[in-house]
């Protein structure tokens, strides 16, 4: 699991290099994302663009993470790839999340929100 | 992995072990065996997305950790789709009877967010004729998947 993150004006991006957040790689994804995330700014963007496919446990880590980010700040979700979009639609997970369209749309607009 | 005839009667079979990264490879496998076929990309993915919760369950649930375990696949595509068989000899599903799948509520606190329990909720609103039976020490669970509109 390939988790790069990176200081963005008041905000921290976190890419994912890997293809697939699967049951092979959940726990890893869901740990990584906890010593990245451990501190630093209050918003963190998740850059997904990358990523082909994601399972039930995968999406059940990138919800944990979010768990860990806490109350007091926000994970917010970017680039979703078409079969990645579906699985949030089908949970409606897309309703719990801020999602943008792309790691520009979550920088370059202060009006971006879910879509 | 080998496709025993071309044309209607075409069957995939694929085999593989317990294993999540071996689940990434028949996924992989049968996503192209799909796409060869000519299945447009829409079903190849919802095939994907049900087939990775089947065996995943299959990995996490019917057999012990530790214990190696056979999981064999078969495919049978047609016009309207793709009936699925996939067959394991782990141990038989709690009550006879695979999860209803319902889904937790979203309208909670971020804590109590669900991060789990997607996985039949997935297979249950994508896959169609869904059947689980238990006969000669093997769990046999059926479903069609079918093909998406262009």
């Amino acid at each position: 699991m390939n988790l790069v993150s990176e200081n963005m004006q008041d905000a921290l991006l976190v890419t994912t290099e890997d293809t697939r957040i699967d049951a092979a790689v959940a726990i890893r994804f869901k740990d990584q994302m906890r010593a990245i995330t451990d501190d630093g700014p209050k918003r963190v963007v998740l850059d997904l663009q990358n990523v082909q496919f994601v399972d039930s446990s995968g999406l059940g880590a990138i919800v944990a993470a979010m768990k860990q980010v806490g109350s007091g700040r926000r994970l917010e979700l970017a680039g979703l790839t078409s079969s990645v979009k579906k699985v949030f639609a089908l949970t409606r997970m897309d309703s719990v999340f801020t999602i943008h369209g792309s790691v520009e749309d979550a920088f370059g607009h202060t009006t971006a929100k879910a879509s | 992995m080998l496709m025993h005839e071309e044309g209607p009667n075409t069957v995939i079979d694929l085999a593989l072990k317990n294993d999540s990264l071996a689940v990434r490879t028949v996924l992989e496998d049968l996503n192209t065996q799909l796409g060869t076929l000519g299945f447009l990309e829409d079903t190849v993915q919802n095939v994907e997305l049900v087939m990775a919760e089947v065996l995943n369950n299959v990995v996490e649930h019917a057999y012990p950790e530790g214990e190696e375990g056979d999981i064999e696949i078969s495919a049978i595509p047609s016009g309207e789709g793709i009936q699925f068989l996939v067959q394991d000899k782990g141990v038989p599903m709690p009550n006879g009877t695979p999860p209803s799948g319902e889904q937790g509520s979203l309208d909670c606190e971020l804590d109590d967010l669900p991060e789990g329990g997607f996985g039949w909720f997935l297979i249950r609103i994508m896959a169609q004729n869904l059947e689980y039976r238990r006969s000669d020490g093997y769990n046999r669970l059926s479903f069609f998947m079918a093909q998406e509109a262009a």
